[in-house]
């Protein structure tokens, strides 16, 4: 069941930055004052895959999208701008 | 977590049943004074092969002993980017050897028969490859 919302859900991988999800992460971590080495071991992802996501090459699966809303205390929609995807 | 420990324990296992077989055809082969090409390239690649897994394999017992070191190689093995890549890295390298296993085919027809028919038959395993794989994961996925 999870590994089909994982697939269904999933992300693309975009290379140049086209096609991901803005994110809140840098800001966010900006002003908890947390690495993103330390974002990654809370998460349980490389802290390549935390860069990548910040500058939108990579868009995080449902699944770490949760697990990074509830490490900051919040909503998957505050930390994602779903925006341009809905224009689609 | 402990799926984990019992995964690389499995491996390191692994290895060393495949070092003492490498280690035993070596010995045998010494022992038969071999002295064929295809022999000495298969004990070479074998021991190569058998290098590489037991750095991984050090790599392995250094991380059951340590708690961090673990959680770092689970993270590593389970990053969802990473395994994104790797599935891209597939998909496209496999596409990329068919392509070119097509255009040597092409050329190779005017020079040896036996190069055509063996990259001919060697590019229809690898279509029927990823046909199969592409059935399979659509069905499982």
């Amino acid at each position: 069941m999870q590994s089909k919302l994982y697939f269904n859900c999933k992300v693309y991988f975009a290379f140049g930055g086209d096609g991901s999800l803005k994110t809140k992460i840098a800001e966010l971590r900006k002003q908890r004052k947390i690495t993103q080495e330390e974002l990654a071991n809370a998460v349980g992802v490389t802290r390549q895959t935390i860069t990548s996501i910040e500058v939108e090459k990579y868009t995080a699966s449902l699944v770490l999208a949760h697990k990074i809303a509830k490490y900051f205390g919040t909503t998957i929609e505050e930390i994602f701008d779903f925006s341009d995807e809905e224009d689609q | 977590m402990e799926n984990f420990k019992r995964k690389l324990r499995n491996r390191i296992i692994i290895t060393v049943i495949y070092c003492v077989i490498v280690l035993a055809l070596t010995i045998v082969a010494a022992i038969t004074d071999f002295n064929d090409s295809a022999t000495a390239f298969n004990l070479g690649f074998g021991t190569g092969i058998g290098a590489v897994a037991i750095v991984f394999m050090i790599k392995y017992c250094g991380a059951l002993k340590n708690e961090e070191k673990l959680k770092k190689l689970y993270i590593e093995e389970h990053d969802e980017r990473q395994k994104h890549v790797d599935a891209l890295v597939g998909r496209t390298g496999i596409n990329i050897i068919i392509l070119f296993f097509v255009l040597a085919m092409l050329v190779s027809h005017y020079f040896s028969r036996t190069i055509f028919y063996t990259l001919l038959a060697a590019t229809l395993f690898t279509v029927a490859v990823k046909a199969i794989l592409g059935v399979y994961y659509n069905k499982k996925v």
